[in-house]
């Protein structure tokens, strides 16, 4: 059973007596442990995907699935719960919360969990913390830290509760390509070793270029998916 | 959680500091003033109750004309058909009573003081020079010359009076009133003594003469208007309650007539209006202290929740629910109200320590002129220790902050979260 199941996915959003559609019947599986790429011009539809995906957003049209629990049901609360539970995400912006230090902010989700200790929190931050090679750093606040370094934060946030589904949304747009290359680096290094699925978007053929699997979206649309 | 939630407020709060400390110092001023105010209020109280009794009323008294404090007032002619005959044997039966530690008798009728070319309207009471101070403070407050003596043809002046009239012990003063016939009556008497009191009414319209010379001038020997009694009891204000076996016990006194009727200084008009300027002017202040902490807390949490709105989007997005959120920023509002409460209180109890040891001038504020504002205090007002009202004040500001929080909280917990995330 795929890890997500999207069938006939639409999103329209109204302008007024408009109606703009942003999503067009996409269907989609995503199967546990891929590394996926969605790419697409602006306003392909790329990030109103993941919205749905990442239960942000509602479908206008269509059925989605995820872990085998169709979502269409759920209240706003089940939606935040299935979020706190299985989905972690990566922003463009990181998204970092400014007055919290790395360590809070990456502690946030597993707080939110409210079923690990104290000590359990600290082990599991610290040591997410080294993965992403911030060790040492747990104590400075975002804007004591390099966009790249802020953005590790924000990916061990997102990992630090072992999410089945990681969500990232243009998670190298705001870096300089060393470090887009080193985040991507990171990122797969993560898929391979806690076996969680990613699914990105971006336009960016260097990004593009680490995915294995790659969804190329067009006017709301996936106009390829492919394996690599 | 809940405990990260309190540390994510406080480093919002601290984020906006100068937001923060002008909305906390807001609902501050309005806890100060607010205790400030029912202090001095409470001390007015207190003191008016005290002046009231001292100089007024007495504990208790006894009317013939069944008007409550009417009977205090010098009405426009003496109503001699209302007064009490034999008042200074009824007095002496009532002091006899158990629980009782003195009784008077009291003639009050109009009167013109005539000193000279001048001539002032004043309220004459007939005293009886030896029972009065065991009921009244009077003699104790001799300012010149002494307190009347049984039997002689003197008169003490309130001290206003007797500065208006530039007389001093020694001199002779011509009283003149109309009797009950409406007969003009007129008597000279020697000023023995002037007599300044915390009451202002006191010092301002009271002539005490001895009360066999009063009823000798309107003609109503043996009689008096009213008879005060001070009860025998250690408190110093004594509550209806406390004086409910004496008022039930008063009219068993031989020579009682059933037309007659006990009063409690509570009856007294000038403390009835005390009671309710208090009360209007209390509910002003909390009122205003209400609207200052819900526009102070509003505008702070609404422009927070306007900033954040990206930040509020990623909580979402992390799981919180709507609950969280709101319970996130109704945090940072009680906060803030908690912050405003606890600075209001420390400033209060700093300002009612001076209201309280130093007192407020009349005077400062109104000058050096006739003060009779309706309360029986002749001028520095002081305040009291009400921890009662602290805590109310605190409560109030803090419950109003939470309150006011809500909304702007509820408002940024049903954002939309793509919506949020997508804004700049």
């Amino acid at each position: 059973m795929p890890l997500i199941e999207a069938r006939g996915l639409s999103r329209e959003y109204s302008h007024g007596r408009m109606t703009v559609p942003a999503l067009r019947g996409v269907d989609l599986d995503v199967e546990a442990g891929e590394f996926t790429a969605v790419a697409g011009p602006s306003g392909s539809g790329k990030t109103t995907l993941l919205n749905l995906i990442g239960c942000l957003d509602r479908p206008t049209r269509g059925r989605l699935t995820i872990d085998g629990d169709d979502v269409a049901g759920y209240t706003p609360s089940m939606l935040a719960g299935l979020r706190r539970e299985k989905i972690g995400f990566v922003f463009q912006t990181y998204n970092l919360v400014p007055v919290l230090t790395a360590y809070e902010n990456v502690e946030l989700p597993l707080v939110l969990l409210g079923r690990h200790t104290h000590s359990e929190i600290r082990d599991s931050v610290m040591s997410m913390l080294a993965e992403v090679g911030l060790a040492g750093l747990e104590n400075r606040r975002p804007m004591d830290l390099s966009g790249g370094q802020q953005q590790r934060v924000a990916i061990a946030r997102a990992l630090v509760k072992q999410p089945r589904l990681v969500l990232a949304d243009e998670p190298t747009a705001n870096l300089d390509s060393e470090n887009s290359e080193a985040i991507l680096a990171l990122m797969k290094t993560l898929n391979e070793t806690k076996g969680a699925t990613f699914l990105f978007s971006s336009h960016d053929p260097l990004v593009i270029g680490y995915a294995r699997r790659l969804v190329q979206m067009r006017d709301g649309k996936i106009a390829l998916d492919e394996r690599r | 959680m809940f405990r990260f939630y309190l540390g994510l407020a406080a480093k919002n709060m601290w984020r906006r500091k100068r937001r923060t400390i002008l909305t906390a110092a807001a609902i501050a001023v309005g806890i100060m003033y607010f205790v400030m105010f029912d202090s001095l209020l409470a001390g007015a109280d207190r003191d008016a109750q005290l002046n009231t009794i001292d100089f007024e009323t007495g504990h208790l008294w006894v009317s013939a004309s069944g008007e409550g404090d009417a009977a205090l007032e010098a009405p426009a002619r003496p109503a001699l058909e209302k007064t009490i005959p034999s008042a200074q044997a009824l007095a002496q039966a009532i002091a006899e009573l158990s629980g009782v530690a003195g009784a008077a008798p009291r003639l009050v009728f109009p009167a013109s003081l005539i000193a000279g070319l001048d001539e002032l309207p004043v309220s004459a009471v007939g005293v009886d020079p030896g029972a009065d101070p065991q009921v009244f403070h009077l003699s104790q407050l001799v300012s010149s010359g002494r307190w009347l003596e049984p039997g002689e043809e003197g008169i003490v002046l309130g001290k206003r009076i007797a500065d208006l009239l530039q007389l001093e012990p020694g001199d002779m003063v011509t009283v003149r009133t109309q009797t009950a016939q409406m007969a003009f009556q007129a008597v000279d008497l020697l000023l023995v003594g002037t007599v300044e009191t915390p009451h202002p009414r006191v010092n301002q319209s009271q002539a005490f003469l001895p009360l066999d010379v009063a009823q000798a001038v309107v003609g109503a020997p043996g009689s008096a208007t009213s008879i005060h009694i001070r009860a025998r009891t250690a408190l110093q204000s004594p509550s209806r309650r406390d004086l409910g076996d004496l008022v039930r016990s008063i009219p068993s006194v031989t020579g009682w007539n059933p037309g007659w009727r006990v009063y409690t200084w509570h009856d007294a008009a000038s403390f009835r209006t005390i009671g309710s300027t208090k009360r209007t002017f209390a509910m002003i202040l909390l009122g205003l202290v209400v609207i200052i902490s819900v526009i102070g807390i509003v505008n702070s949490i609404l422009l927070s929740t306007l900033e954040r709105v990206r930040e509020i989007g990623m909580f979402k997005a992390m799981g919180m629910d709507e609950r969280d959120i709101t319970i996130v920023f109704m945090i940072e509002g009680g906060g803030l109200g908690l912050l405003g409460c606890a600075l209001g209180t420390v400033a209060a109890i700093a300002g009612n320590a001076y209201f309280v040891n130093v007192g407020l001038s009349l005077r400062a504020f109104l000058g050096d002129m006739d003060l009779d504002i309706g309360y029986p205090i002749a001028d520095r007002m002081y305040g009291v220790w009400n921890w009662t009202t602290m805590l109310w004040a605190t409560a109030v500001g803090l419950a109003v902050a939470l309150a006011a929080s809500y909304f702007p909280a509820r408002r940024a917990a049903w954002l939309d979260p793509a919506e949020s995330l997508r804004r700049l």
